[in-house]
């Protein structure tokens, strides 16, 4: 890949901003295509390439026995690149809107209010699975705006993570309440869902998000020009002639919108939007509009790599991919974080 | 209104909870002058200036931008009339010099209309003026604290508004860039603009605003010419400072008593 010499190469040529942002997204589109390709390709049953090519052509004639397989596999691809992005998209909003580098829909409770809400209402209330999401929605934007509530009220920057993880693990025991007080079977469901994991992501599961993504793709390709001013505090962004008192609550909305919908179909993904948005960040700088694509490819990345990771090392267990993401992640910031010049 | 004022606050309170941070206080700002807002720390004289800039709503009163109720003017409208150099922000480590400079425009911008070449031309303006034009590809991060201070002041500078607001302007910067940064403070009000401007040291104070506001427990004590409300009487009472006057070449600076003897 051609790419790849910007990245090694990068200690001796200073690319302008610009190009050094198209230079990363254009690479992060064509490991993103790779990786596709290969959680396509890879699985238990094996498969050669050639097929996946030629299943994969509009008009080819295709086998059987491909398109069979490209049933489970196509979807769950799918949503690890969706989903991916979505939760890296909401992490980043949320570290510009509190101010705090450590923000992540994790963090915030915005995953674990998901979570109960949806547990709540799909076990003890019997919500249909169509309205979970919604719901969900519902409940991680009212643990999102409590904390960051509680959080202005403190007026600390760590407060802010204190308050989030507090409350997260409040809910989190409202969880394990709800999944023990049912039978094993139950409890063995949610249980590998409650980590995040794209085992039983379907078709159907996959259209459902990526009519989410159609309907947030427009707020979120407005996000950057409202989220600018915000870098620079409070003050100065009302003087600048933002409106933090409105842009802050229609973000967190966004960031809320963004993860419910990944959570109620795989679960929630801590760390990835944590890990995404500061690898954006070491990648191309502070412009929004370049940090948030890039994020978004990264988590997708991320994903599908912790996703294949998950269901190919270790065989024949699976592993959830929300445990390999934190992982995945870790390893992925410290490799850019060494081969990225500042 | 009076004909040439800019922004002023009308017999202002304001209060933290309970506590009266500023009381009754009413206070104008004209064009083309320079008018500095001094005071002990805690005085109110930062909230003075955050309420002119209209972050802050008062309790009882009313603040004016060229003569329009603040309240009503919406951000944006209020961001091409009026500039903020706020006393603290955040500061993105990998955004670039230029792109902070840029976000001066960013009222005069919108979803669609992106910088034009005039837009353009009053960043490298406001750049050359701050004396950072050779900083531009820089990213915030490598940036010394004046730097970082001159950067944003060029920031306010390329937002091109009828009235700067500096809320401790000085701060971080080193005795040259202090004069130079008031030196361009002082230019925009010789061109017209209205400059109010919080700062801590008496004597640049006397040297470089055309009229003093002198600010005590958040009330006004004194407003006029440096000569006038810097006397030795005001400071004691306000500062608790014996100071002895010293006047040099018609500038009178005060130097602590304490330290002469």
């Amino acid at each position: 890949m051609s790419g790849t010499r910007y990245l090694s190469a990068g200690a001796h040529v200073h690319l302008p901003f610009a190009l050094r942002f198209l230079a990363i997204l254009a690479l992060l589109g064509l490991l993103l295509a790779g990786a596709m390709l290969c959680g396509l390709w890879l699985g238990s049953t094996d498969l050669p390439l050639s097929r996946i090519l030629r299943w994969l052509l509009p008009f080819g004639p295709a086998d059987a026995d491909t398109a069979a397989l490209m049933q489970l596999r196509l979807p769950r691809v799918i949503v690890a690149v969706l989903g991916g992005a979505m939760v890296a998209a909401s992490g980043y909003l949320l570290q510009v809107i509190s101010g705090n580098a450590l923000a992540d829909p994790g963090l915030l409770g915005i995953s674990q209010g998901t979570v109960a809400t949806i547990l709540l209402g799909g076990v003890v209330f019997g919500v249909p699975a169509a309205w979970l999401a919604p719901a969900g929605l519902g409940g991680g934007l009212a643990v999102g705006a409590l904390v960051l509530l509680l959080a202005a009220r403190l007026q600390a920057v760590n407060g802010l993570i204190l308050i989030g993880l507090a409350v997260s693990i409040s809910l989190g025991a409202v969880v394990e309440i709800i999944m023990v007080s049912g039978g094993i079977d139950q409890f063995v469901r949610y249980m590998s869902w409650s980590h995040g994991t794209l085992t039983a992501a379907s078709m159907a599961d996959a259209a459902r998000l990526a009519g989410w993504a159609l309907v947030l793709a427009m707020p979120l390709a407005a996000a950057p020009r409202a989220m600018a001013p915000l870098l620079l505090g409070s003050a100065q962004a009302a003087s600048l002639g933002a409106a933090p008192h409105l842009s802050r609550p229609l973000l967190t909305l966004l960031a809320a919108a963004l993860v419910a919908p990944v959570v109620a179909i795989a679960g929630p993904f801590a760390f990835l939007g944590l890990i995404a948005a500061h690898t954006a960040r070491r990648l191309v700088g502070d412009r929004p509009g370049e940090v948030l694509p890039v994020t978004m490819l990264t988590g997708a990345l991320l994903l599908l790599a912790a996703d294949m990771a998950g269901r190919t090392l270790f065989l024949p267990m699976v592993v959830p991919a929300g445990l390999l993401v934190s992982v995945a992640g870790v390893i992925g910031f410290l490799a850019v974080a060494r081969a990225v010049p500042r | 209104m009076n004909r040439g004022v800019a922004a002023e606050l009308e017999d202002v309170t304001f209060r933290y909870g309970a506590h009266a941070v500023l009381a009754g206080v009413s206070l104008a700002a004209r064009a083309g002058e320079m008018l500095a807002i001094i005071g002990p720390n805690g005085c109110g004289k930062s909230t003075a200036l955050r309420l002119m800039a209209g972050l802050l709503r008062p309790a009882r009163g009313e603040v004016r931008v060229e003569g329009e109720p603040v309240a009503r003017l919406p951000r944006r409208q209020l961001a091409r009339r009026l500039a903020l150099l706020a006393q603290s922000g955040g500061t993105p480590a990998g955004m670039s010099v230029a792109d902070l400079v840029g976000m001066g425009r960013y009222a005069h911008e919108s979803w669609l209309r992106r910088q034009t070449p005039d837009d353009r031309a009053k960043v490298d303006a406001a750049m050359a003026a701050m004396e950072i034009t050779r900083l531009a590809g820089r990213r915030l991060g490598e940036l010394s604290g004046g730097q970082l201070q001159r950067v944003r002041m060029a920031m306010v500078l390329a937002q091109d508004a009828p009235i700067l607001l500096l809320d401790e302007p000085t701060n971080h910067l080193d005795l040259r860039h202090q004069y130079a940064l008031l030196d361009v403070a002082r230019a925009q009000a010789r061109a017209g603009r209205c400059v109010v401007a919080v700062l801590h040291d008496l004597t640049q104070a006397s040297l470089y605003a055309d009229r003093i506001a002198l600010m005590h427990e958040g009330r006004l004590v004194a407003e006029g010419a440096p000569g006038a409300v810097l006397t030795t009487a005001a400071i004691e009472q306000v500062y608790g400072v014996r100071t002895r006057a010293i006047d040099v070449g018609g500038t009178v600076v005060h130097l602590p008593e304490s330290a002469l003897s």
